[in-house]
């Protein structure tokens, strides 16, 4: 999920959406804040996260991303004004809550049997709202114009406009989307390992690696990318220890762009692409 | 032969387009042949494959009597050819004389274990340097603009410093992307004049992409016609106004 | 006194590491999060040779130098196969790959228990035991490498390096060769990065891998984006802004607690306003691209 809400706004934004870390981490307080101190139930809290955060991201693309827009800043000057904003929400959330790692009970502990597997139901769930949420994005993209002006316009935005279609609005929606998107995986995680401010950053190149390992430029390569890199990263906690977690991960985007740059499922781009 | 390009069939696919298809084509030493055709013919990417921009898919490149394909840009530039890209391109942070100074500047003075050698030996290259550059400016006519940044002039000048710094290259064989295009009316004459001197009289053989039938016929010798990828007509350029395949499709007479 | 000291220690050890990655940076163009694992590496190297060896400072420091220069020509093999954020990308996984190695490799590094009772400098028989002649020693490296790096910057490698940063084509038309130069940059800017940990290392006399991380890569690279790069006071205001800034937090009267976690505001705030109205930086040259 977080590789898809990544892939979607780096596809069609050109944004090395960094500040994704920090909407993450966010995300995580909303549902805290919601749950233990404003004692809200967990659906609602749920709710409340997901509606937060996708405000949230929308700010950013209007406070931060589009002003850049409008000064037709480079990608480089983008890439760090996201890592700025990353950076403030990580210590904003870090002055308010503390450093420390946090918790939320929420009695969703009892594991379900099937067929051998123990699965904890929580991790259940996080499957299935998984599963769904990709389910429901895939028809989108492939269903709604929108979607497809969403995808258009990470080939060449300049037509965009030229076109008919507003730009502003365009990217509005897939800074929401895409947040919206990251609040589910962080609810889901903070709920079963806690929290911590700092953590946005690894997730977020997490997220990264995902997309770019199984390719920038397709949904599914998102999707792959996503299972994959779980995949490694379960296989390397079984072998190994967790230790070389980020060994793992980082060692295979490397090894990832320089075999195969355009990624599993991605294609071969024209040169005139991949110039900067 | 010294400063002959020879394009032997050379194919190129973007995907599932063609863009060139089996190209022969052959650039004569001393001689400026143009390279006309509509948007999209294929004649930009016919020039990158030369320069090394990026690779063909068949076919071979000779210069010189040597395969050049698929060998990295600066390799070739190297060997004696230089580009004038479409864009233009100059440095936009350096200064006019900075930029000519780096064109100026062989390769082996920059690598470090040079600059360290030369600094304790204080020698001063630096003079011969900067007297060839403004001679080179004065001879594309920027001298007064030497100490302005690359982004501060304008675009035909912009082409004029590109020019400047190929010929401080000393190259003998320019591969020259649309370099009228773009160009006001004085400035239209100045690069069309310069580039006849050029070939005239310092005997450099020129390949050109050109929309201005008028600089085509004016100055230069031979031309290819290509269309959709393939070479349409050739022949010399008093004869190609003529030919009715160039003036239906492409000048629309 | 002593603490001023200790601030101009540290000034001096980032102004190395500053303007190093200047060339990276500044003159190159390049965006590279992996200075924080060069710095990392030098560490390492010097002190496993200092103290397995014996060695003095001197002689361990040249061969931490050669060592990491020689890691960063490697590393910049597959790195400079990308331009732009992939570059950014490939550099990070970089910076992430050593730390997990510092991390993890015990036996070696002695992972995250790190490594204490790092010899104090030996040069000629002099002992450096107080931060005065630390300091010395620090601005006479100082002198040596900024002066090696400047003599660099306004030389034709320099210039080669800020016509393949505007535009690499442009750049290749004239025969400039952009992996050649740019391979030596990250090589000089790595191994000059392992001479500002080696005096790091000797000077706190413990080290371990949490200096070494993605945020300390970070750090470096936000003295070059706030101060300014590619030119040559740029670098230095950058050293003093970031170094003295929690100083000044601390003078008005911040407690600790909070600030550690402001200063990051600041710093993300600076980073995203200088990015809109001044790219350049403070005082630099090189607009980010």
């Amino acid at each position: 999920m977080m590789a898809i809400g990544f892939g979607l706004v780096y596809r069609s934004t050109r944004v090395f959406h960094l500040a994704y870390g920090g909407l993450y981490v966010l995300a995580c307080y909303f549902l805290l804040t919601a749950m233990n101190y404003l004692k809200f139930p967990l659906a609602s809290s749920l709710a409340l996260t997901v509606i937060g955060t996708g405000l949230t991201g929308m700010l950013v693309e209007k406070a931060v991303y589009l002003p850049f827009l409008r000064r037709n800043a480079s990608s480089g000057a983008l890439l760090i004004a996201s890592l700025g904003v990353y950076v403030v929400c990580e210590n904003l959330v870090a002055l308010l809550f503390g450093n420390g790692v946090k918790t939320i009970s929420t009695g969703i502990e009892p594991s379900i049997k099937l067929s051998g597997f123990v699965i904890a139901r929580l991790q259940a769930i996080q499957f299935a709202v998984g599963s769904g949420v990709i389910l429901v994005v895939w028809w989108a993209l492939r269903r709604w114009t929108l979607a497809k002006a969403l995808w258009a316009m990470g080939d060449e935005p300049e037509l965009i406009p030229v076109v008919g279609l507003p730009v502003k609005g365009l990217r509005t929606t897939i800074l929401a989307a895409s947040s919206v998107m990251i609040a589910v995986p962080a609810s889901l995680i903070s709920l079963d390992m806690g929290m911590d401010p700092h953590v946005g950053m690894s997730y977020v190149l997490i997220a990264a690696v995902a997309v770019f390992f199984g390719g920038v430029d397709s949904f599914w390569g998102w999707v792959t990318g996503g299972f994959g890199l779980a995949l490694l990263q379960s296989l390397v906690i079984w072998r190994f220890s967790a230790q070389w977690l980020d060994l793992a991960a980082f060692g295979l985007i490397v090894a990832v762009l320089l075999l195969r740059p355009q990624g599993l499922l991605g294609m071969r781009r024209r040169i005139e692409d991949i110039s900067t | 032969m010294k400063n002959e390009l020879i394009i032997d069939g050379v194919t190129k696919r973007f995907g599932k387009t063609v863009v060139l298809d089996g190209i022969k084509a052959k650039v004569m030493p001393g001689e400026i042949t143009a390279f006309i055709g509509p948007n999209g013919a294929g004649k930009t990417t016919l020039f990158h494959i030369v320069s090394g921009v990026i690779p063909c898919d068949s076919g071979g490149v000779l210069y010189n009597g040597v395969d050049i394909a698929g060998r990295p840009p600066w390799k070739i530039a190297r060997m004696g050819i230089g580009r004038l890209y479409q864009d233009v391109r100059v440095f936009r942070t350096l200064s006019v004389l900075e930029n000519v100074l780096l064109a100026i500047m062989d390769y082996r003075e920059s690598r470090p274990f040079r600059v360290l050698l030369n600094f304790i030996r204080r020698k001063k290259v630096e003079e011969d340097h900067l007297n060839e550059a403004m001679e080179w400016l004065s001879f594309v006519g920027l001298a007064d603009k030497a100490a302005l940044h690359g982004s501060e002039l304008s675009r035909g000048e912009q082409k004029l410093l590109a020019l400047a710094r190929l010929l401080a290259k000393k190259y003998t064989f320019l591969l020259l992307d649309e370099p009228t295009s773009a160009l006001a009316p004085a400035m239209l004459e100045k690069m069309i004049r310069m580039l006849d001197r050029l070939n005239r009289e310092m005997g450099i053989t020129i390949a050109l992409i050109e929309h201005n039938m008028r600089v085509v016929a004016e100055i230069s010798d031979w031309v290819y016609f290509i269309h959709e990828g393939r070479i349409a007509w050739v022949g010399r350029s008093d004869h190609v106004l003529e030919d009715p395949n160039v003036r239906e499709r492409y000048i629309g007479l | 006194m002593t603490y001023l000291f200790h601030l101009l220690i540290m000034i001096g050890i980032y102004t190395m590491l500053a303007y190093s990655l200047n060339l990276i940076i500044g003159f190159g163009g390049l965006l590279a999060l992996s200075h924080g694992a060069f710095y990392g590496i030098g560490a390492y190297a010097f002190t496993l040779i200092s103290m397995k060896t014996g060695m003095a400072f001197l002689p361990a420091l040249l061969s931490a130098l050669i060592l990491t220069g020689m890691i960063a020509f490697l590393i910049s093999i597959p790195a400079l196969r990308f331009r732009g954020d992939l570059y950014v990308l490939v550099t990070l996984g970089f910076q992430m790959i050593i730390f997990t190695v510092l991390y993890n490799w015990t036996s070696l590094t002695n992972g995250s228990w790190g490594i204490s009772g790092i010899p104090r400098p030996l040069i000629w028989g002099l002992r450096i035991d107080s931060p005065e002649k630390f300091l010395v020693l620090v601005a006479a490296l100082n002198v040596l490498v900024v002066g090696f790096l400047f003599i660099l910057y306004h030389s034709p490698y320099g210039l080669s390096l800020k016509g393949l940063r505007d535009d690499e084509p442009a750049a290749q038309s004239l025969g400039i060769r952009p992996f050649a130069q740019y391979s030596i940059a990250m090589t000089i800017g790595g191994a000059i990065a392992a001479v500002s940990g080696a005096c790091f290392a000797s000077y706190v006399t413990y080290i371990d891998p949490t200096s070494f991380t993605l945020q300390e890569s970070i750090f470096q690279a936000c003295i070059l984006l706030i101060g300014g790069s590619g030119n040559r006071i740029g670098p230095f205001l950058g050293v003093i802004f970031m170094v003295l800034l929690p100083e000044l937090l601390r003078f008005v009267g911040l407690p600790d607690a909070v600030a550690a976690n402001t200063r990051q505001i600041i710093y993300g705030l600076m980073l995203i306003s200088l990015m809109y109205w001044r790219p350049q930086g403070l005082a630099g040259e090189f607009r980010v691209r």
